[in-house]
């Protein structure tokens, strides 16, 4: 009876033994792992753009000594993928500027840790140089913030808004922007807006230090993009610049986290002006519509895979350009793929921990050609849980839609081009179809979350009794 | 790696409890550990550059202050060996930081608190055992993953328990933060 099961038994074994082999071999890699043979092209390929003086990172990895006291460190960041900071999962949609170390070098992180940090013979090759100044050259205009802010020592991440005067007197469109920070330990991610109703100015004057907090509503705010830590210069698709109107404030969203001292900052951004007007019409939209104000967000302390989600049936073909996704501190996961007309699916962006501290526009390597007929998905999961380090509340509470950063939002915002610009106003119209049922259930869902938001007031006072 | 006479002052200085040894910090200054004219003394171990010890650099010199009226001593070691002076004395003050800072080039202390990471706390009772060490607070939940705030404060529990003659309820905690280097430690393991 058991005869049989002895070769399998053997073969297994002998399968483990050379997988085993083929380990170890890999991870000594036959002789040592070294700084100067493997680890420097690693430090300065994937992490010197902001492990450098003078950057956003807290300390540089250009020399020997940089990594070697920092191996463990070095090794455990990578490991999880921590560092270089990039959320979105590999070969899930391919985008501009992934920071992304494949497994090989972060098992050539592992094994040099393991083996103690060896410089290796020779030398190192030379750290890269950068090129100081303006990336795109000299800038049409330059705006900075028109105060500076101070960021206090200490405290919990700071959310602020500061209206800088256009001073511009004709309609501009801007094809390529670089933004720059002053207090880079600081300064975490900035998104850009053009506000032309006065409104971020309004809120500002009501504020007494420079800029002002919350999220108050500004109609017909347009987005001019961001910027988050490791960022470059934005340059956008040949025809479609983005408008920023005369007399505008352009408005710098700024994330802030304390360092452990107190710093000051005063951001610049450089634009770079396009010769003629878009000739393709830039869409956006969103799934869900409204910042998921009509999806019904009410969220259950302790619930850890509520679930948002919307689909979109292209009427005519785009050009996918980018995806930015937005939720607060609770939103966990987000998933987005296109159905083709075919049955075939094209993965678009999956988030799996999601990190408000690191809010981005995803942009694609290639715009991604998207049918007629193709619908889009969309997915977005909150983690409303105690285990959730990110919970803002403790213990958690039932969270409705909102502005505050307490309360939840949750959509994907999709940037795209019409294949054919004749085609932009159906694909308009398409959407706006969508969007107005959002309008009618928000309606619907402010009335129900007042109502709940009361009863729980109520619930409050008669227990305090 | 390790010479001979660096290795018995390991030996000497992990077997617990301490005789007393002399620390002079970066003044020129001599602190007794332990201390018998304190109840309590905290070992902060921290680097010049870790951008997570540095934003503990508040809630420490506030600990030190609330605690120094209650027979509390705080000391800073600094286990960066390849700091230099400037660099230290930079950061006490860019951090506003007046406690004693000793640097810690041969290790010595984090070997004493079997310290692992920096920021993390060593607390000391009067006779010199290691009632608490880990870290500060939660404010890390994990690396790159802090919370709004901190919902546990390890270091000022262990701190009542200890003032008050107490065990301490939770005397070892993880650290998140930078983790501790022995770079640059070994080519200082002649001096004694």
């Amino acid at each position: 009876m058991k005869t049989p099961y002895v070769p399998i038994a053997l073969a297994g074994g002998l399968a483990l033994l050379s997988f085993g082999t083929a380990l170890a071999a890999d991870s000594t890699r036959g002789d040592a792992v070294t700084f100067n043979e493997h680890v420097a092209t690693i430090m300065h390929e994937r992490c010197a753009s902001c492990h450098r003086p003078d950057q956003a990172a807290p300390f540089s990895l250009l020399t020997y000594e940089d990594a070697a006291k920092r191996a463990q460190l070095i090794r455990a960041v990578t490991g999880t993928r921590y560092m270089p900071p990039w959320n979105a999962e590999p070969g899930y949609g391919k985008f501009k500027g992934e920071r992304r170390l494949t497994d090989q070098e972060i098992a050539t992180l592992a094994a040099w840790a393991e083996a103690g940090a060896p410089e290796g013979p020779g030398s190192a090759p030379a750290p890269p140089t950068f090129p100081a100044g303006w990336l795109l050259g000299e800038p049409d205009l330059v705006l900075s913030m028109e105060e500076p802010f101070t960021i206090p020592a200490d405290g919990p991440d700071i959310y602020r808004n500061f209206p800088t005067r256009v001073p511009t007197t004709e309609d501009k469109w801007v094809r390529a922007l670089q933004f720059r920070p002053q207090a880079r330990t600081v300064v975490h991610h900035s998104l850009f807006k053009a506000d032309t109703s006065g409104k971020a100015r309004e809120f500002d004057a009501r504020d007494k230090t420079p800029g002002y907090s919350g999220m108050g509503p500004i109609p017909g705010k347009r987005s001019l993009s961001g910027w988050a830590v490791g960022g470059q210069a934005r340059v956008f698709p040949e025809g479609s610049p983005l408008f920023l109107p005369a007399g505008s404030d352009f408005l710098f969203e700024s994330h802030f986290h304390p360092s452990g001292k107190q710093e000051t900052e005063r951001s610049s951004i450089a634009l770079y002006f396009a010769e003629k007007p878009a000739s393709r019409t830039r869409l956006s939209f969103q799934l869900p519509p409204r910042f998921g104000s009509g999806a019904g967000i009410d969220i259950a302390p302790g619930d850890a895979s509520f679930t948002i989600g919307e689909s979109f049936t292209l009427p005519a073909a785009v050009e996918l350009y980018g995806v930015t996704p937005h939720a607060h501190y609770i939103g966990k996961e987000f998933k987005s793929w296109a159905e083709l007309p075919d049955g075939s699916e094209v993965p678009l962006i999956w988030i799996k921990d999601w990190d408000f501290t690191w809010q981005d526009m995803y942009v694609y390597e290639e715009p991604i050609m998207l049918p007629a007929g193709a619908t889009i998905h969309s997915r977005i999961r909150y983690d409303n849980s105690a285990e959730n380090p990110r919970n803002p509340s403790n213990p958690p509470k039932r969270v409705f839609w909102g502005r505050q950063s307490e309360d939840e939002m949750g959509s994907i915002i999709y940037t795209a081009l019409p294949a054919n610009e004749s085609d932009a106003k159906a694909i308009r119209e398409a959407y706006s179809v969508l969007n107005q049922r959002h309008g009618r259930q928000a309606k619907e869902h402010s009335r129900a979350r007042r109502a709940a938001k009361r009863a729980l007031a109520a619930r409050a006072a008669s227990s305090g009794e | 790696m390790i010479n001979l006479p660096v290795a018995f002052l390991l030996l000497a200085l992990t077997s617990m409890p301490l005789s007393a040894s002399m620390l002079v910090d970066v003044d020129g200054n001599e602190h007794a550990l332990p201390d018998s004219n304190s109840k309590a003394t905290v070992v902060y171990f921290v680097t010049q550059d870790c951008p997570i010890s540095n934003r503990f650099m508040p809630e420490i010199r506030r600990i030190c202050d609330e605690y120094s009226s209650r027979d509390t001593r705080c000391l800073m070691a600094y286990v960066d060996a390849t700091a230099t002076a400037d660099q230290i004395r930079e950061h006490r003050q860019t951090y506003e930081n007046t406690a004693p800072a000793v640097h810690d080039l041969n290790h010595a202390l984090v070997a004493l608190a079997d310290a692992s990471v920096t920021p993390e706390a060593a607390l000391f009772d009067r006779a010199g055992n290691l009632a608490y060490r880990g870290r500060i607070n939660n404010f890390y939940a994990d690396l790159g993953t802090p919370r709004r705030q901190a919902t546990k404060h390890d270091l000022r529990d262990a701190l009542e328990d200890v003032l008050a003659g107490r065990a301490v309820s939770q005397p070892r905690t993880q650290a998140i933060g930078c983790f501790i280097s022995k770079f640059g430690t070994a080519q200082l393991q002649e001096t004694p």
